[in-house]
Order: structure tokens, then C-alpha cells, then sequence
């Protein structure tokens, strides 16, 4: 009995680690944090989420494109394939650290808006700042 | 070794023709299941920091209510990086009634004493930045902005 639950705990784990990792869109940023409390959203929810990279490069989904010294092409088509598989009038979410030109990020809103999106989302630290 | 042990123990009793009833847990096999419980909750606790956003108009000029009404004159608001910290910025504000701004509780201030000169669903806010602005200080311009109630922010590209 007890191998018997040994091995489906280990088959559910198996298989959450690879929902986890196959839906994971967000790369690891120091978001800025804001001064008062802003209306919280849920940003959990099916988005097209373009992460703007400190490194360089802009990473959709698991592939990165270049943002130096303009947009890559191929990110606009990637993010028009995305908002047609998403339902209509789904946002866009922009996530850049808090320490990023603004230069880089209006490059990636300016991707969004180019694809299709009406509206974008900008990622912010749920915390607010003292 | 010490779930052997008990196996052990409990098999030298049976041979004793005593009756051997073993209570003893299986250890080894308790310390997998305690660890893949482990593994199982760390899992769905996940260790993302929480995060929430902020909704940015992107597309063009809405439509104006009455089309005989001229668009209210945008209010541009130039943003002006002076240090690494989140309160390191300066303001430079065109258009809005009263004194000049500078700083961002100045334009918050000013922004609450407009509240009746204003519209909010009509008046147009320009955030503008040097390409090396840092986004935080662009980002806390517009949540000043957006808190106060105004929806039409848009970023104007950097030059």
C-alpha cells in the first residue's frame, strides 16, 4: 500500500512540475514598487506576458528576441500569434524591473500595440512602498 | 537500520513461539511519504513574489462624446531622472491650472485642487522621458495620475 501512494504522489508531482514549468512566462524581476496602494489586478490570469530582460532582449513565452537596436520583427508576429489564441480584448502584460530604461520598456508596449493588443498591463510589486 | 531492527526483533520473537505483534512503524517508508508531502506543498506554494499591475490605454485618440467639442488641450507631463532611488525624479508640467509643479506631490497636490476644472474621462495626460529615464519614476509619474482618477494617460515615444 505504502509503495502503492509512493508512486502516485510521485506521478502527480511529475506532472505538476511539468504544467509548472511548461506555463512558466515570468522571468524572475525587481518590479517597481510604488508609493501608495494601487488597485490591486490579478495578473495570474492568461495573459500574453512580455518580459523585458535586464540582459538584453525581450523574452515572450520561452523564446527571447532582440530589443537592440529595434524591436525584433519576429516578436510581433510571435505576440499576434498569441493574442489570436487568447479571447478578445485580452491585454498584453509588460513586466520590467524597476531599474529599467524607459526607452526598453516603451519598445515593448509599442510591440504590444503594433500586434493588435488595445491595452497593456504594467507589472508593479504588489507591496506597496512605505 | 532501524526498521530493520524491528524486523529483526519481531522476526527472533515469533521464533520464540511467543506472539509477536510488531507496532513498530516502517521508518523508511514513512520518510518518503512525510517528503513527498513535502515536495507536493512546496509545489503548490510556489515562491513567485506577488505581483499586481497597472492598465495603460495603448491605441489612439478616443472617440470625444459630442463631435462639435474640442479634445481638452493635453496636460504633458515630462518626467526627469535625478538619482538611483524611487523618489530620485524630477517633473516638468505644461498645462495644468495653478503653480508650477516639480516634484510628484506637487503634481498630486495640484491634480486634487483641478479636480473641478478637469475632466476625468476627457482630459489627456502626455507621460514624456528621456530614453534613459528609469521606468520606476516613469511608472510612479502615471500612478499619480491614474490614482487621482484620470483614464486617458498615454506614454509619448522617448526622445
Amino acid at each position: 500500500m505504502t509503495s502503492m501512494i509512493d508512486v502516485v504522489f510521485l506521478l502527480i508531482i511529475f506532472f505538476m512540475l511539468v504544467a509548472q514549468l511548461s506555463r512558466q512566462q515570468r522571468v524572475e524581476l525587481d518590479l517597481a514598487q510604488l508609493r501608495d496602494d494601487t488597485p490591486a489586478r490579478d495578473t495570474r490570469a492568461e495573459l500574453a506576458i512580455v518580459n523585458v530582460l535586464p540582459e538584453g532582449g525581450v523574452r515572450l513565452g520561452a523564446r527571447t528576441f532582440d530589443d537592440a537596436p529595434t524591436i525584433d520583427a519576429a516578436l510581433i508576429r510571435h505576440l499576434v500569434e498569441t493574442r489570436d489564441q487568447l479571447p478578445q480584448g485580452t491585454p498584453a502584460l509588460v513586466r520590467a524591473a524597476r531599474g529599467e530604461s524607459y526607452a526598453r520598456v516603451h519598445a515593448a508596449m509599442r510591440a504590444a500595440a503594433d500586434a493588435g493588443f488595445s491595452s497593456v498591463h504594467l507589472a508593479i510589486d504588489a507591496e506597496p512602498r512605505e | 537500520m532501524t526498521a530493520r531492527s524491528f524486523e529483526i526483533t519481531a522476526t527472533r520473537r515469533r521464533r520464540n513461539g511467543r506472539a509477536a505483534t510488531s507496532l513498530a512503524p516502517r521508518l523508511a517508508s514513512m520518510i518518503d511519504v512525510v517528503f513527498l508531502l513535502l515536495m507536493y506543498f512546496l509545489l503548490i506554494a510556489g515562491f513567485t513574489k506577488p505581483e499586481s499591475s497597472l492598465d495603460a490605454e495603448l491605441a489612439g485618440e478616443a472617440p470625444v462624446a459630442d463631435p462639435f467639442d474640442l479634445p481638452p488641450q493635453p496636460i504633458d507631463v515630462v518626467v526627469r531622472t535625478t538619482g538611483t532611488g524611487p523618489d530620485a525624479f524630477a517633473l516638468v508640467v505644461a498645462g495644468l491650472p495653478g503653480d508650477a509643479v516639480s516634484d510628484a506631490e506637487m503634481l498630486d497636490a495640484a491634480l486634487a485642487s483641478s479636480d473641478a476644472v478637469l475632466s476625468r474621462t476627457d482630459q489627456v495626460f502626455v507621460v514624456r522621458a528621456e530614453p534613459t529615464t528609469r521606468w520606476e519614476h516613469v511608472l510612479e509619474t502615471f500612478n499619480i495620475i491614474r490614482r487621482r482618477g484620470y483614464e486617458r494617460v498615454r506614454f509619448e515615444e522617448p526622445k
